[in-house]
């Protein structure tokens, strides 16, 4: 029997293996880390991915008719939630000859322009901290000794301590380019890229009073509710889309101006990807089991 | 009429074939008396040399100017008389054969007296016709000496091969993107264990570079007109997304990102979106497969000489041809949808097609027999034959070939496996030509251990095994073997002509093969004049069967353009123009837009194409006013063969109106079956389903008949003439409440589809038919 792609899904994972005898293509889905934005949807040349909207939250379906395990989705994924393994090792063609532009580092930390350490002082003594503006004493719970204010700050845990659980490192794979972290640091040590130059609008007339989905969605918790106003928090987002694709009621406009990759010439896949991204097209937001597109 | 009509009858014996159960003398007897009939006679073999020159003498000494031959169906021996006719100065078309043999002495075995009335009033009928019959002008046409041959396998690739030797162009579609076909997934080829690679590229580069042979791979036909000598093919290439300047660097391949299952080595290995369908084929090209294709653009890039084109787009063109082979072979039985879906799901439970390309050192493992999860080479080994054919439910047919094949294959494992244990389940062992014994006889003596039974479950066992249960008919107990690898012997099913049955409405056997127009006498040609078929798209085969019979089907190409004109049926529709009042309904109802209407207003009329005209006489049945003439079937024709039919005791009879192709086809295939019915059904033969007009039933009734059955070809696509059973379907639907009005029950008029191998069902409908009216004696 000539093979097909398999879909297995579990709570954590979403498996498409492609099994011909003693060759294998996989394409794995970790749904924990994913945060079911449009990205994938989008981009994917051959429409085989949804966002299917629930009550309160996303869910996400690869249908594996349609999947050509061709690795866009896995490059566009803001999180690296898909990877795609051909015989156990990683399969990234795409990528090796330039069909997709490389986006630039997520975050990086100067460490040299970061604080140095507080003044060591006896055991428990009170004094003035300079980043929490308060009196604190000298102990490990109240002084950090180290400037914590982009760990503090990032609303997804991806800056953590180092190994000494002193200074700040950036845990990249759950870092969304929110920037908070960058707007906080006084000391210029954070440099942040966005994936996109982009906008997100709320038209809180819409909104239903006390709804809160995209607020509690939203993986870097930008989006507020003050009595009946609803508006983002912050100038700069992920612009991952979730807050669009949960709110039933349209009051939510996503639009991307810019993707930010290294420039260069790529192939025809980055091309159309970008058109989707920036273009008009609504993202595939609709439910399982669509009977493959003769026309495509 | 002045013409004096001067008839001839001959009675056929045809050995005892019609004279062991009616009495020829005594037809011949009868036959004397009736009016216009000058020559009465009887003879052993009508068709014989002997016979035809009697006939013949008696045309020029008696000045006879119509022939009646009432012997076996006129689908054997119609062109042997007209043929006689032409040769004695007179119209092939003032003929008329009753068939006396298979449609009476074959099928009334146990009503002789009955079976010899009903001969007698066949005569009649045919002689109501005859005299009526008036001579049809020929149409010669030039025959367009270019063959095409659909299906680049080894059966196309022989066909065109001769025919281009013979000095004629030859036009070769092939729906994939390489030659070849099924022989390109061979490995070793029975009985020599010659590589099918070196029996089949000689041919294919010879195609390749033939001055006469034009090859059009990625294409397909879609549309058929015209008729023999004169066809006009509509052929659709895909998108042509590598030219010719490709030279298989492979480059594409490498940036491609896309991963899909190579189909062509049995989804063993890993394919692009581009890829190369075989290393070895031709013509050697990369091709795109678009279902797979993201079109991300890399292999445009990566491509050193700019071969690739993803924007290309289908082309059509239309190709004229004098004849067409179809030679569109065969694929392997599809396990997934069938019972045997189970089996197949379990590792290491593989196909014989998939052994091939396992064994092939070109294969996808380098001809390594490996197994999912095992470090060791196997140790216990089985195959099962007759998976998907010779079953009670499902293909019926045994496929020939797949015993030698799992002998071969079980002859190379033992060689390279010696302590491998090999063992074969099967039900019978078919090694029927000539070196297949050796074949057996070798596996018996390599150690492989023969088992007959029937498997009965294949699953996965402990520790990685395979699970084999089966019953031995030898010791007559149940055993449950435990494997490593399990090979199904797959037969063969014919898959890929299905398109082409739709477009040139060729029709097929009950196994799906296509249906030649006689197994014996004319096994390489279809009832389509000038398609002809070759390979195992006919049935299954090896590859010397196929390439003898691709031979063959050459030959019988060679001999139509061995004539610059031929001459075409003359049996087709013209139109009376002083009683057409110009309603149009035969123009609707012409499934060949042959019929135009010219003039405007009350002035309109209907005017018939002869070249586009099939002769169904769909238009005659339409038309209300009785102005289409169907030539050879006319309006009078059939009211006198009515007539004829029903003189005697008419409400104890069955008048059946059967269609040339299908319906008289397979009444003559109950008679060649011998399945009786009894011998009150009076069979007129008409072209289609769709000649038949409402007025002949109602006629039919009028004169008292006890029963009417029109019979036609299956809906909806098995209508020689397109749509002609379903124009009869509709009069009749119109009809039946008409009948309820006039008095006449409407069940006493049926409706039947029947093909062409449907006898037995033929002697149900007469049987259910005829029983109402014993029961009514």
């Amino acid at each position: 029997m000539i093979p097909q792609v398999r879909k297995q899904e579990t709570a954590d994972s979403l498996v498409l293996t492609l099994r011909m005898y003693v060759e294998q293509v996989q394409l794995h889905l970790d749904k924990q880390v994913c945060i079911r934005c449009d990205i994938c949807s989008l981009v994917c040349p051959r429409q085989a991915v949804a966002v299917i909207p629930g009550e309160t939250d996303l869910d996400i379906d690869i249908d594996p008719r349609r999947c050509v395990l061709c690795e866009v989705c896995a490059h566009f994924c803001p999180l690296g939630a898909i990877t795609l393994t051909l015989n156990g090792q990683t399969k990234a063609i795409l990528t090796e000859h330039q069909g997709l532009a490389p986006f630039l580092p997520k975050i990086r930390m100067d460490k040299g322009k970061c604080p140095e350490a507080c003044a060591p002082l006896p055991e428990g003594e009170i004094h003035w901290c300079r980043q929490q503006l308060k009196l604190i004493a000298n102990a490990l719970e109240e002084c950090p000794k180290h400037c914590h204010r982009c760990l503090e700050a990032c609303p997804r845990q991806a800056i953590v301590l180092d190994e000494a659980g002193l200074g700040t490192l950036p845990q990249v794979d759950l870092c969304l380019r929110c920037s908070r972290c960058l707007e906080v640091c006084r000391y210029d040590s954070i440099e942040v890229n966005p994936q996109f130059v982009g906008e997100v609008i709320i038209d809180d007339r819409k909104c239903p009073p006390d709804c809160r989905k995209c607020i509690d969605l939203c993986p870097v918790q930008a989006i507020v509710r003050e009595g009946d106003r609803v508006f983002l928090r912050v100038e700069r987002c992920s612009y991952c889309g979730v807050c669009r694709n949960i709110c039933d009621e349209d009051a939510v406009t996503l639009i991307r101006r810019e993707v930010v990759a290294l420039p260069g010439t790529f192939s025809q896949a980055w091309a159309a990807a970008l058109t989707k991204l920036l273009g008009d097209e609504q993202p595939h937001v609709a439910g399982p089991g669509r009977p493959p597109d003769e026309t495509l | 009429m002045t013409e004096d009509i001067r008839l001839g009858i001959y009675v056929c014996h045809c050995g005892l074939n019609i004279a062991a159960v009616l009495d020829p003398e005594a037809l011949a007897a009868q036959g004397e008396n009736l009016p216009g009939v000058v020559v009465c006679r009887h003879h052993l073999y009508t068709c014989s040399e002997a016979g035809q020159q009697e006939i013949k003498k008696d045309i020029e000494e008696h000045g006879l100017n119509r022939l009646l031959v009432a012997a076996c169906s006129p689908k054997l021996h119609e062109a042997t008389f007209r043929r006689l006719l032409a040769e004695s100065g007179l119209n092939p078309y003032l003929l008329e054969m009753v068939n006396i043999r298979e449609q009476c002495s074959w099928v009334h075995l146990q009503e002789p007296q009955a079976a010899q009335v009903k001969a007698l009033e066949l005569i009649k009928m045919g002689l109501a016709r005859l005299r009526l019959a008036q001579p049809l002008p020929e149409r010669r046409v030039p025959v367009t000496r270019q063959a095409l041959v659909i299906g680049g396998g080894p059966a196309g690739l022989r066909a065109a091969l001769d025919i281009a030797d013979a000095g004629f162009p030859v036009v070769l579609v092939e729906r994939q993107s390489i030659l070849g076909g099924m022989a390109n997934r061979l490995n070793r080829t029975f009985p020599r264990g010659e590589t099918a690679l070196s029996l089949i590229n000689p041919m294919m580069a010879v195609v390749m570079l033939h001055p006469r042979i034009r090859v059009l791979t990625s294409a397909e036909v879609t549309e058929v007109t015209g008729h023999l000598g004169n066809f006009q093919v509509t052929v659709r290439r895909a998108p042509e997304m590598v030219n010719a300047d490709c030279d298989l660097c492979g480059q594409c391949a490498q940036v491609c990102p896309v991963a899909a299952p190579a189909e062509l080595e049995e989804g063993l290995s890993l394919r692009k979106a581009i890829y190369l369908p075989s290393p070895r084929a031709f013509p050697a090209r990369y091709a795109v497969d678009l279902d797979h294709c993201d079109r991300c653009g890399l292999c445009l890039q990566a491509c050193p000489r700019q071969a690739v084109d993803l924007a290309a787009e289908e082309t059509r063109q239309t190709i004229p041809a004098g004849a067409l082979v179809a030679a569109t072979g065969f694929l392997p039985f599809a396990l997934q949808g069938s019972r045997y879906e189970s089996w197949a799901a379990c590792e290491n439970v593989i196909t014989t097609v998939a052994l091939e390309r396992l064994l092939d050192p070109y294969g996808p493992t380098g001809g390594k027999l490996l197994l999912s999860g095992a470090e060791t080479p196997p140790r216990d080994l089985a195959f099962v034959l007759c998976v998907g054919s010779r079953e009670e439910e499902g293909n019926r047919y045994c496929s020939r070939v797949c015993c030698p094949t799992a002998l071969k294959q079980a002859l190379e494992l033992r060689a390279r496996f010696p302590e491998a244990r090999l063992r074969l389940y099967y039900r019978d062992v078919r090694t029927i030509k000539k070196d297949w014994e050796d074949l057996y006889n070798r596996a018996r003596e390599a150690g492989i251990h023969f088992i007959r039974g029937e498997v009965t479950d294949v699953a996965a066992g402990p520790d990685g095994k395979l699970l084999l249960q089966a019953r031995n008919e030898l010791l007559g107990v149940d055993t449950e073997d435990r494997l490593d690898l399990v090979v199904l012997a797959v037969g063969m099913t014919p898959g890929n002509g299905q398109p082409l049955k739709e477009v040139l409405k060729l029709p097929v056997s009950h196994d799906g093969f296509f249906l030649e127009a006689h197994p014996k006498l004319r096994p390489l040609e279809t009832v389509l004049d000038g398609v002809y078929l070759a390979g195992a798209c006919q049935g299954p085969k090896d590859l010397a069967e196929t390439l003898s019979q691709a031979g063959g089907a050459a030959a019988k190409v060679l001999g139509l353009f061995a004539h610059e004109v031929i001459t075409l049926d003359a049996v087709i529709c013209a139109v009376d123009q002083e009683k057409c009042v110009g309603c149009g309904a035969c123009a609707q109802e012409c499934c060949f837009q042959a019929v135009q209407l010219v003039g405007r207003g009350k002035e309109q009329k209907a005017r018939i194409i002869d070249a586009a005209c099939k002769g169904c006489g769909v238009c005659a049945g339409a038309c209300p006013n009785g102005a289409v003439i169907a030539l050879g079937f006319t309006d009078e024709m059939i009211l006198q063969q009515i007539d004829a039919a029903l003189a005697d005791e008419p409400e104890t009879k069955i008048l059946a109106f059967c269609c040339n192709w299908c319906s008289y086809a397979g009444a003559d295939f109950a008679g060649v079956s011998r399945l009786q019915y009894p011998a009150a059904v009076r069979i007129i033969r008409v072209m289609c389903a769709g000649r038949v007009h409402p007025k002949f039933i109602l006629h039919a009734f009028a004169r008292g008949a006890g029963q009417v059955l029109v019979s036609g070809c299956h809906p909806p696509g098995d209508c020689h003439y397109l749509s002609g059973n379903l124009r009869a379907q509709a009069r009749i639907d119109k009809l039946r409440p008409k009948l309820a009005q006039k008095g006449i029950d409407p069940a006493r008029l049926r409706l039947e589809w029947i093909s062409a191998t449907e006898g037995r069902a033929f002697q149900r409908v007469l049987l259910e038919m005829a029983s109402p009216l014993t029961r009514e004696k």
